[in-house]
């Protein structure tokens, strides 16, 4: 993966010794494709160090009592002395009276450690969820601030933010907290360069949370998804075409209709007809696998309104439908606020596959039924259908790969991958996926979101 | 069902065409016109005089949408419908080529047993 490549391998195994002696409250984010975000969970608990000195001590109380009102920050101020040995320095600030860190870590490590952290390419930030202040930064991170004009010791996580993103990025901070989610990855386009944001929220038992913001330059990673996209789309276009004009091919000889076949060419144009087919498979396969990967990289999360994007789905799909015969309706209720976390593009995906999938399956003059509920803490959306539903005979997965099975009738071939490729995006989002069906009475496929809570709902 | 229309095909693989052809002509009964890039099109679009265009998305020097663009620019030919022919599978990508121009999109790889028959249910809606 990119991002361990700029962090020695013995400094991360470091950090992540040492990540593992915090308290059990810290754990890396459970997610199928912020698996990117977990790797960064545990280094970026690399504790950061503090901020230099101030120079005077009239000063030094100021930002003496600003860190006493924050307790739980305070109380990170000790740990971080104490893991980077900090304490052996000219007595800093007069560290606020607080309990000691109920952790140690040997003193070889915090060299180690302190090295990694200076080391890190990213830029780490610690802010308070409630004034926005930034108590600690490392040292790529004090540069940013620097190079922007700002006071080490005076700036708050908005001032890092550009104009536009800020009101988007301080929501979806605020909303973090009353989700379940506790990392969100934003992409902020800037003029200087594309910057990769990653907001967590630490969470630990007994105490008062507080964000941690990673940035890092992904400039280099941009050009890279562009160029595989072009690749992708490039490998997709060459190997469709040659299997285009030998499926035309093999398939219009066989119609008879070039000329009367003998019951032996006949049957062996059947076997070149099987095995295109299957090329073709197997192709979109590898070329659904590659976007997949592809897609791997950019999983960008705003706030969406779950009805106004399920209605879209409905609507792109409706000339797919038309050519079946299949009519699409979409019941979403009276829902105010239908907020989620999501990925605008890979929802829109997940809801085309679960889409042509009912209208696959379903018989000319059916209807394909969308609905979105709110189950209290979560959206469900529902694709149902009145196809022939999942035969009890399916043993396997539906959401693995590959799946294609003469168990499932299908009219029209698919590539099999459909289905996996969104359950890892819905994953991605914390949601859940799954189906219900009862045989030759249809098949209701949903997924299921957390919501994106607002404030005023969470007062009520 | 209308009068068939009659197609002008723009495709640069030389197999491809020859395929399309068998599907419209020999399956679909259909009167078709062919050219191998957006430049033979432009030049030879007035004298062929079609109902319909058929175009390939990716073809070198001018690709399907300029294709379209400057086709339409022509006398008699404007707002003449348009399908164009995509190995670009999903369906929001569909939707914008419409967006683009098309009337309609058919994907690559395509069929060319059923092929007549979407162009025609295509025209028929256009119509």
């Amino acid at each position: 993966m990119a991002f361990l490549e700029s962090v020695s391998v013995s400094a991360t195994e470091k950090v992540a010794q040492v990540a593992s002696t915090f308290p059990a409250g810290i754990t890396p984010f459970n997610g199928g494709l912020l698996l990117v975000a977990t790797v960064l969970a545990v280094r970026a608990f690399v504790p950061p160090r503090p901020l230099p000195q101030p120079e005077n001590t009239a000063q030094a109380a100021r930002e003496n009592k600003r860190r006493s009102r924050r307790r739980g920050l305070s109380r990170l101020s000790n740990t971080v002395q104490m893991l980077t040995g900090l304490q052996q320095r000219p007595a800093p600030v007069a560290a606020p009276a607080q309990s000691a860190p109920p952790y140690t870590a040997p003193p070889q490590s915090t060299r180690l450690l302190q090295g990694a952290f200076t080391a890190l390419l990213d830029e780490v930030f610690v802010f308070d969820p409630k004034t926005l202040a930034i108590s600690f930064m490392n040292s790529k991170a004090e540069k940013r601030v620097k190079s922007m004009g700002l006071k080490k010791t005076k700036v708050s996580f908005p001032n890092l933010l550009p104009e536009g993103n800020r009101s988007v990025i301080l929501e979806a901070a605020r909303n973090l907290q009353h989700s379940s989610l506790d990392t969100i990855v934003f992409e902020l386009a800037s003029d200087e360069s594309p910057i990769e944001l990653t907001l967590k929220l630490i969470r630990e038992k007994d105490e008062p949370e507080y964000f941690m913001a990673i940035m890092r330059d992904v400039s280099g990673r941009v050009t890279e998804a562009r160029a595989q996209s072009e690749y992708v789309a490039t490998l997709s276009h060459e190997m469709r075409t040659p299997l285009t004009s030998i499926k035309g091919a093999v398939d219009l000889i066989a119609s008879g209709k070039l000329g009367d076949l003998s019951g032996g060419a006949a049957m062996t144009l059947g076997v070149a007809q099987r095995n295109v087919d299957r090329l073709l498979r197997l192709t979109n396969d590898i070329l659904d696998l590659e976007k997949m990967d592809a897609g791997k990289m950019h999983c960008m999360l705003e706030p969406v309104a779950l009805t106004a994007l399920v209605t879209e789905a409905a609507q792109d799909i409706q000339e797919y439908a038309r050519q079946f015969d299949v009519s699409v309706n979409v019941e979403a209720g009276d829902m105010d606020d239908s907020s989620v976390l999501a990925d605008r593009t890979r929802l829109l995906q997940v809801m085309a596959n679960l889409l042509s999938n009912a209208i696959k399956h379903s018989a000319p003059q059916d209807e394909v039924c969308v609905r979105v509920e709110d189950q209290g803490g979560q959206f469900r959306v529902s694709v149902v259908d009145c196809g022939p539903g999942i035969p009890d005979t399916v043993e396997h997965d539906l959401f693995e790969p590959f799946l294609q099975g003469p168990q499932v009738q299908r009219k029209v071939a698919s590539t099999g991958l459909g289905l996996s490729i969104a359950k890892r995006i819905v994953e991605a989002h914390s949601g859940t996926i799954g189906y219900e069906s009862v045989p030759d009475q249809g098949a209701t496929f949903f997924f299921e979101i957390p919501k994106l809570d607002t404030a005023e709902e969470e007062a009520a | 069902m209308s009068v068939p229309p009659k197609i002008l095909h723009v495709e640069d693989d030389a197999d491809i065409r020859e395929i399309a052809r068998l599907a419209l002509e020999v399956i679909g009964g259909l009167s078709v016109h062919q050219c191998a890039s957006g430049m033979d099109a432009i030049a030879q679009a007035e004298g062929i005089a079609p109902d319909l265009l058929l175009l390939d998305m990716t073809m070198p020097d001018m690709d399907g949408v300029e294709t379209l663009n400057r086709l339409r620019a022509l006398p008699g030919l404007a707002g003449i419908p348009a399908i164009f022919m995509t190995a670009r599978a999903h369906m929001h990508e569909h939707a914008e080529l419409i967006e683009q121009g098309a009337n309609a999109v058919i994907s690559k790889p395509f069929d060319a047993m059923t092929l007549a028959q979407e162009v025609l249910t295509i025209w028929d809606d256009v119509k």
